[in-house]
């Protein structure tokens, strides 16, 4: 009984690194987004420290429950993994100088940021709920910013290599989603078969 | 609230203090008889460093507001005056608390904060080079789980409206950049998980060495300057281990894009690479900073 509500405690604490994650991933897609974001830079900014901060106390409780001999230890390092990736991705606000740039991809992006959110909370429910979703509809979301940087960014903008690096870093995004959704997927799997046998 | 949350022994004792004296005040002045007084005190009390008188008149009109409301909602109408003077008087208490007894040392408190954070970025800096160097994953982990409980201490109370007006452009300042310092070693650590090819590595291998020799010393500085202990005086020529470690990478790979498009692991140095340069490029504002005697 100690064991399954400590269990049940652990998937709660990912569960909440993930959606943490995911108000992470939108508080920086609000750089590219929003209209007033320069006039309004430090109000941006307190409000992403802030998400920043409640992620990090979300991986801090769980990293207080898991270990390296843990089920659940594949899982936790997967979701370090993608927060390190977000920030990588993010990177993208400070090499753009000119943010009229963002305008041009502005419906990419912002399929971008909905989609990943999207997948992040889904992620989430799957440690409760079995739940199908399809993840490849992200890489063709990937592909269509792809082709506007092929098509427009790469010859307007001053250092295309940026958006390449956007670019890697969103395929190395979809890439751990599709890896965590596999391993939540049969950490349930496992559970599942123990509990019949 | 972020005081009280984190319980600093300061603001603690300045509440009981001030509590003490509204609890004298509401038995021998108050005009309600009732707790409105010390429960004034308290809420006005509950503000972020630096934002003590700003902060507790907010809390105080706010209050003020309630005390009405729920006045008349209870049909109270009568009470309004006298419960208004009790909870002006308990504000008074509190805010004045809060500026004249134990008052808020900010610059000492965000000082603190920040070289506290600082030994955090050299050893996680250290950490990862060394995970893309040697492909061993543990230390990186474990000083990033450190600087992620170390990252809480992020004075982010400069940013509260009514942060006290001579200090807010500097602090501020320095805070942002102290959290994009962050973003870029994380993420560093993304990029350097991958398994580059050690003839890749070996290109790049020296100047990072001394890139990362260069950082540490730069961070030290920075860490005495801020315990008041130095001054920045010698100068730090990052940009030259930058140079030898593009030009080195540009005789191995040449920087075009379409040779780049095909291959990720290309992608990851560049992309690495322009991180060092901003993380150097970061530091020396965060320096200039400290030399405009802003902090």
């Amino acid at each position: 009984m100690k064991k399954y509500f400590h269990e049940k405690k652990i998937k709660k604490t990912l569960e909440n690194c993930l959606r943490m994650l995911a108000y992470l991933q939108q508080a920086f897609f609000v750089n590219y987004l929003e209209k007033d974001y320069i006039k309004r830079k430090l109000h941006y900014q307190r409000v992403l420290n802030a998400k920043t901060k409640a992620f990090f106390r979300a991986i801090i409780k769980a990293s207080d429950l898991i270990n390296s001999t843990s089920k659940y230890w594949d899982i936790f390092c997967k979701i370090n993994h993608l927060s390190e990736i977000i920030f990588s991705l993010n990177q993208l606000r400070f090499r753009v100088d000119d943010y009229t740039t963002f305008k041009i991809c502005a419906r990419e992006l912002q399929a971008i940021e909905a989609l990943s959110v999207k997948i992040f909370l889904q992620l989430a429910i799957l440690f409760f709920k079995k739940n199908t979703f399809d993840i490849s509809t992200f890489e063709e979301k990937i592909h269509d910013f792809e082709g506007i940087y092929n098509r427009t960014l790469q010859i307007v903008s001053v250092d295309p290599l940026v958006f390449m690096f956007f670019i890697q870093d969103l395929y190395a995004l979809y890439d751990e989603m599709k890896n965590l959704q596999q391993a939540i997927s049969s950490l349930n799997e496992t559970v599942s078969k123990s509990i019949y046998a | 609230m972020h005081n009280l949350l984190y319980g600093t022994k300061r603001h603690i004792c300045r509440i009981i203090i001030a509590l003490s004296v509204a609890f004298i005040v509401n038995q021998y002045y108050s005009f309600s008889s009732q707790w409105w007084l010390p429960l004034a005190t308290f809420f006005v009390m509950l503000t972020y460093t630096g934002s003590a008188i700003y902060q507790g008149i907010l809390w105080y009109v706010c209050f003020l507001i309630v005390i009405w409301i729920v006045s008349y909602l209870f049909g109270a109408t009568e009470l309004i005056q006298v419960r208004s003077y009790d909870v002006t008087l308990g504000a008074l208490i509190g805010i004045m608390t809060n500026v004249l007894i134990f008052p808020d040392r900010v610059d000492v408190s965000f000082r603190q904060s920040v070289s506290f954070i600082m030994k955090y970025y050299i050893s996680y800096l250290r950490a990862i080079v060394h995970l893309l160097l040697t492909q061993q994953q543990q230390a990186a982990e474990t000083e990033k789980i450190l600087l992620e409980k170390a990252l809480q201490r992020l004075p982010t109370w400069v940013y509260e409206t009514g942060f006290d007006f001579t200090l807010q452009k500097g602090y501020r300042y320095f805070v942002m950049k102290i959290s994009e310092v962050s973003e870029i070693l994380f993420s560093i650590h993304h990029l350097a998980r991958y398994p580059f090819p050690n003839e890749l590595l070996e290109v790049i291998k020296i100047p990072l060495l001394e890139s990362l020799k260069k950082i540490e010393q730069f961070f030290e500085s920075l860490i005495q300057v801020l315990n008041l202990k130095n001054v920045i005086g010698e100068t730090f020529d990052f940009y030259q281990d930058i140079e030898m470690m593009e030009s080195h990478f540009k005789k191995k790979v040449p920087l075009n894009l379409d040779i780049i498009d095909v291959s990720k692991e290309y992608v990851y140095l560049i992309e690495f690479i322009y991180n060092m340069r901003e993380l150097h490029a970061i530091l020396i504002k965060m320096a200039e900073a400290l030399r405009e005697d802003n902090i």
